[in-house]
């Protein structure tokens, strides 16, 4: 166990190392950081100068070394835009994203499990063929054209909830709150009640579900106790992985409804050539993604030794 | 209470100026930059009046009319960067709705958004951008503020300021003012604030602004010296765009503090930043100024990036008043019994630049009688109607509102046969393919108006292909580093300066950093417009100008451009033609 | 006399009997075709795109920039509208139905390409990973972890933002987002195929390892790429429209849908101009709805406990 714990703990690292380096390369080749930094009137010279001074002449790779050297410690340099530190912005924008996200994996959740566990129970009756149409119409949903269209109709022209934005803390946030959250829903909610199904499916066929059936007890128990418990292994198994799709999801509902997370950070300072800040987010993110995707790990070779490969 | 009307001040100065000439202080050059100064402080009704006068000893001084609005020749130094792309109208829609009605200014939250994800920081010092200059005249002062009608820079937080060496400013302040933390106002405080944004370790992204401060002397508890590297008659334009910091509470507690809280002595208190959120202000009922008393107890500026979801939030009554109201929702906004289209002219006029001059590369317009069939290839005044309803034509860049602007010129018909046989006279029968460098939109229906334009030019040959900045800043520079063609979109707004040198100069002189175009015979015009103390002549001079600037066709000829705000129906409120707006005198509607 | 009664009695027999198989085949046929009855109507739907896609010259009048600027926002035919533009115009005059049709060139065209070069690299390194093994798999398997680490999205933007937005660049960016996806499943079906006996005997026998990849184990991957594969092209299609609504992808004059949807942002404002933001959307659902059901039938198919079921 600990042998595997080790090499997952190490393969996640590699991947967050390999992220920053991809994304400072990346953020190196949008833009330079002197024009940026520099009002835009600053004559040749001083620019020059200017370079000479921050070290953004050096060769990236020693720039990159240092960014490390910092990073590790949680200095990401500060914004272009507005001198503070990067991190400390994205750490402010993180419970913005942290509440979206939450928001859509509950209702995801909510939506998902029972209809799940109602198509696999009543295969291949009219139930199951709703629910097909609604996971493939579900994975097929431009959410960000959904994201618009809510807010037309329910923000704009019926009025019946705020456009965009984040609103006061309190019932204000939770009227702000409910659209991107049915768009962010909607986006995960397919995928989650796939693996409901098939998880179910799975458990239903198994021997111990017959065994349960030929002794009698009734079907509610057979389902909750027997079937659904080993079915909920798999799907927070797959939730965990997909938790970097939520994330890219998260990303773009929070660019349709303005709301002030992580991902709406990131794109605005990809859009400004703000590296530090786009560095930071990203390996922010990264993080966060790989933390989750090893808990996952550790938490199914813990369960079920046969998979610690 | 100051003794000097603003008035009074410019022309002290101007006399001032005069002496230092004849005393053979300053050059004929500084002197002339002197004379734009003053005049240009003029009422725009007065900018049409001809205010005749000697050149040699310049005593042509009128009191009362400032006439001939010369314009005050502002090297892009002014904080108001060029134009290029500012995030649109993103300057607060700092309408101050005022909810109840009271004189005496009761209570009531006046909500405005700000076209802006989120500022970046509270410290006015630290950034360079329009939005924040709005913010921060509502929380901070400055030492002197512009009256929008006159154009001329009233006392503020100075009582008078006055030239008495070439190179010395001694500015007289007010003794009454306290910050909010209680503390004064001294020439201390002048002094430190004026260290620090000169301070090539401050960084600051004004410190281009201030680049011929050479330091500040105190002379006693409320007067200073300002001392500049040459003689400085702009210097004025300063006193309107530097908010003042306390300088005790700034050095106890450093940097990052500022950045995040806005202590000044402003009509309206700093209560809180939420970041990118909003920004909230109360009152400051202790204000020094007994002629700003703002209506609303509390000042909420949102930060909502988006027109439709500003919109949205105006027609919901979520706020008060919104800066930027699409054209085509005027109607919308109209019937909506919520809120009402306020419609501005503002001196800002759009242009599309075309390389004359080969700085981004050698490229068609580099002849002539290209750059003729791409201004008849576009139906200018098809855009207009359709598209920005209310844009004032501009044949040779000038704005009707620019002293100098001559009727008479005619504008580019919409001919597209005739662009056809231009390009095919040019050499180039099967047309050219060209790109168009743009940053973000401007203004409403921008994009719309581009592609316009695009299809437009496309009929007769002229093929074009856009690359899209996302970023004004970005666009910003690669412009200024001539890396922006051959075509791209531009604006400007002149510094708020309604003379033609105002925008002539910085667009096509070939000093300026901004232009494409290299034409000596311009240049000496142009320089003889600046130096020039008659205002006919003037007028005739840049008559001239207008003429070669039409036969050149530098640019494709737009218009200068209406605003649309969108401001509640409960609040009474009119926007600035300078597009720096101030809140403080809305009113509630009774 | 009886064996040529019995001759023509068999020969009926077995004409009949072949009929009935006939008919019992095209009963499996239909009957299988009933099941897959959301595939079925999903591929007609696509066929139909892609006629529209491919005659969209022929089935409009204009060309999709083509319009006069008084012309612009006329309502669509249910609207009061006439049959000029029965999809209407948008903010420049341009009829609306041909900019949506031209636009599926956009996608499809778009869609296509990027799952095709993604494919290709994934494909390409999935098959080095589990043939050879070892470091090089190390290396890619690593690559691919980092990839599906960082969010897409971003990672889009982000390189379009250094090459600048055009539909090459959108094409290569997806592609180059995209391809981890293929590295994982190939790299673990060539493993599995890899030490299947056939394999091993090949091997000894010599056979060059590119003739082993090529002849033996490439074609037992087709069904699982092609089953990612139609996914994919529906997910690209979505994440180029996205490209475009943020600005950052197809260039204007040309219709992209995602664009269409930003340009109808401003008029969002009224019920009566509501159809300028939905069509477009309604456009990029519709296909990508119509290559999900697609790629389920062919799952279905491709599956062969699914299969028997038919």
């Amino acid at each position: 166990m600990g042998a595997y714990v080790m090499h997952r703990v190490i393969q996640m690292l590699i991947a967050v190392f390999g992220i920053s380096v991809i994304v400072f390369i990346i953020t190196n080749m949008i833009g330079d950081p002197v024009n940026v930094l520099l009002p835009p009137e600053t004559p040749y010279e001083q620019r020059e100068i200017f370079r000479e001074e921050m070290g953004f002449n050096r060769p990236l790779y020693i720039q990159y070394a240092d960014f490390l050297s910092s990073a590790v410690r949680g200095d990401f340099g500060n914004s272009f835009r507005t001198e503070r530190s990067a991190l400390s912005l994205v750490m402010e924008r993180m419970p913005a994203t942290l509440l979206l996200t939450v928001a859509g994996t509950i209702l995801a959740t909510v939506i998902a499990i029972p209809m799940g566990i109602l198509s696999a129970y009543k295969r291949y009756t009219i139930w199951d063929n709703l629910s097909t149409l609604f996971v493939v119409a579900g994975q097929a949903m431009p959410i960000f054209w959904l994201g618009l269209m809510l807010i037309i109709v329910f923000g704009v022209n019926l009025k019946w909830l705020p456009p965009s934005g984040y609103g006061e803390m309190g019932i204000d946030r939770l009227k702000h709150l409910i659209l991107p959250t049915v768009v962010l829903g909607v986006f995960l909610a397919p995928v989650t009640e796939r693996l409901v199904r098939s998880g179910m499916l799975d458990a239903l066929t198994q021997d111990y579900v017959r065994t349960a059936r030929a002794k009698g007890l009734s079907e509610r128990v057979v389902l909750s106790r027997h079937a659904f418990r080993n079915t909920m292994i798999p799907v927070i198994t797959v939730l965990g992985l997909q938790f970097g799709q939520l994330l890219g999801g998260a990303v773009i509902t929070e660019s349709v409804f303005a709301w002030p997370g992580v991902g709406l950070l990131a794109i605005d300072s990809i859009r400004n050539a703000d590296f530090p800040v786009t560095q930071a987010a990203v390996v922010t993110l990264a993080i966060i993604i790989s933390l989750v995707n090893l808990s996952v790990d550790i938490l199914v070779g813990f369960i079920d030794p046969r998979l610690r490969q | 209470m100051s003794d000097l009307t603003g008035q009074q001040i410019n022309d002290k100065i101007y006399a001032n100026w005069q002496r230092f000439y004849r005393e053979g202080r300053i050059d004929r050059r500084t002197l002339m930059r002197a004379v734009m100064v003053w005049a240009g402080a003029g009422s725009v009704a007065g900018l049409l009046a001809a205010c005749g006068g000697d050149d040699d000893d310049g005593n042509s001084a009128n009191s009362g009319t400032t006439g001939g609005g010369a314009a005050t020749s502002a090297p892009a130094e002014a904080t108001d960067a060029p134009a290029g792309a500012t995030d649109a109208p993103a300057e607060a829609t700092t309408g101050e709705s005022e909810g109840s009605t009271d004189a005496g200014g009761e209570g009531g939250t006046l909500r405005v958004i700000l076209d802006q994800s989120d500022l970046p920081t509270m410290d006015p010092h630290m950034h360079n951008l329009r939005t924040g200059i709005i913010a921060f005249y509502h929380t901070h002062d400055n030492l002197g503020e512009r009256n929008a009608e006159t154009n001329l820079i009233e006392p503020w937080l100075a009582e008078s300021w006055e030239n008495i060496e070439p190179t010395v400013w001694e500015i007289k302040l007010r003794q009454d003012v306290k910050f909010h933390n209680g503390d004064d106002f001294t020439a201390e405080t002048v002094k430190w604030n004026w260290d620090r944004v000169i301070n090539p370790d401050q960084k600051s992204p004004q410190l281009g602004n201030h680049a011929q401060i050479a330091g500040v002397d105190i002379v006693d508890d409320y007067t200073v010296h300002v001392n500049t590297k040459e003689p400085y008659p702009i210097f004025v334009e300063r006193l309107q765009n530097f908010q003042m910091i306390p300088e005790k509470l700034a050095q106890e507690k450093g940097d990052e503090w500022l950045a995040e809280n806005a202590v000044g002595s402003g009509p309206y208190k700093f209560v809180e930043w939420k970041h990118g959120q909003e920004l909230v202000l109360t009152r400051n009922d202790d204000y020094w100024n007994p002629d700003v008393k703002p209506a609303y107890k509390d000042l909420i500026l949102r930060f909502v990036p988006g027109v439709p979801t500003q919109l949205a939030e105006l027609l919901a009554g979520n706020v008060d008043i919104v800066r930027v109201v699409p054209f085509d929702q005027m109607k919308a906004v109209e019937n909506s019994g919520v809120a009402t289209p306020i419609t501005q002219a503002i001196l800002r006029v759009g242009i599309t630049r075309l390389d004359a001059m080969g700085r981004s590369g050698p490229n068609p317009f580099q002849d002539v009688k290209v750059r003729h069939a791409a201004n008849h290839a576009c139906d200018i005044q098809g855009y207009i109607d359709a598209l920005q309803p209310g844009g004032d034509r501009t044949p040779a860049m000038l704005n009707p509102m620019h002293f100098g602007f001559d009727p008479s010129i005619e504008p580019h018909e919409y001919d597209p046969d005739k662009a056809k046989q231009l390009l095919t006279e040019a050499g180039y029968p099967d047309g050219i393919d060209v790109k168009w460098v743009r940053g973000p939109s401007s203004m409403p229906n921008q994009d719309q108006v581009d592609q316009a334009m695009q299809r437009d030019l496309a009929a007769v040959g002229i093929r074009v292909e856009f690359e899209t900045l996302s970023d004004g800043n970005v666009f910003t520079t690669r412009h200024n580093e001539g890396n922006a063609g051959p075509m791209c979109s531009y604006n400007w707004g002149s510094y708020s300066v309604f003379d033609a040198d105002g925008i002539y100069w910085d667009m096509l002189h070939t000093d300026s950093i901004f232009t494409y175009y290299n034409n000596p015979d311009l240049d000496a015009l142009l320089d003889e417009g600046r130096s020039s103390l008659d205002q006919d002549h003037r007028k005739e001079i840049y008559s001239k100008a207008q003429r070669l600037v039409r036969d050149e066709a530098p640019v494709i000829f737009m218009w200068g451009f209406h605003s649309v705000w969108g401001v509640s129906n409960k609040v009474d409120w009119k926007p600035r033609a300078d597009e720096i707006d101030m809140y403080f005198t809305a009113k509630p509607k009774a | 006399m009886a064996s040529v009664g019995s001759a023509t009695q068999d020969s009926v027999n077995s004409a009949f009997s072949q009929q009935r198989l006939r008919q019992r085949t095209l009963r499996s046929v239909l009957q299988a075709a009933w099941k897959l009855r959301m595939s079925v109507i999903g591929g007609v739907i696509l066929l139909i795109l892609v006629f529209i896609a491919a005659a969209a010259p022929i089935l409009s009048p204009y060309t999709p920039e083509e319009g006069r600027t008084v012309d612009r926002l006329q309502p669509p035919i249910w609207q009061g509208g006439s049959w000029s533009h029965p999809l209407g115009t948008d903010g420049i005059g341009r009829d609306y139905a041909t900019r949506l049709m031209y636009g599926t060139r956009i996608a499809l065209a778009v869609g296509l390409l990027a799952t095709l070069l993604s494919g290709a690299i994934g494909i390409a390194l999935g098959v080095m990973a589990g043939f050879f093994g070892g470091r090089i798999d190390a290396i890619i398997s690593t690559l691919v972890n980092v990839m599906m680490t960082f969010p897409f999205i971003l990672l889009a933007l982000a390189v379009i933002s250094v090459l600048g937005a055009s539909f090459t660049n959108v094409v290569l960016v997806l592609g180059i987002g995209a391809w981890p996806i293929y590295t994982r499943v190939v790299k673990f079906e060539v493993e599995r195929i890899k030490s299947l006996d056939y394999i091993h005997a090949g091997r000894v026998l010599g056979v060059s390892n590119l003739r082993l990849m090529a002849r033996h184990i490439m074609p037992n991957l087709v069904n699982a790429i092609i089953v990612i594969g139609t996914v994919q092209v529906a997910r690209l299609i979505i994440s180029e429209a996205f490209l475009s609504f943020l600005g950052l992808g197809i260039q204007p004059p040309t219709p992209s849908w995602g664009y269409m949807l930003q340009e109808s942002q401003a008029f969002m404002f009224s019920w009566s101009d509501i159809w300028l933001p939905t069509l477009p959307g309604l456009a990029i659902f519709i296909t990508a709805l119509s290559i999900n059901f697609v790629g389920d039938g062919l799952r279905d198919l491709m599956d062969p406990h699914q299969r028997a079921s038919l």
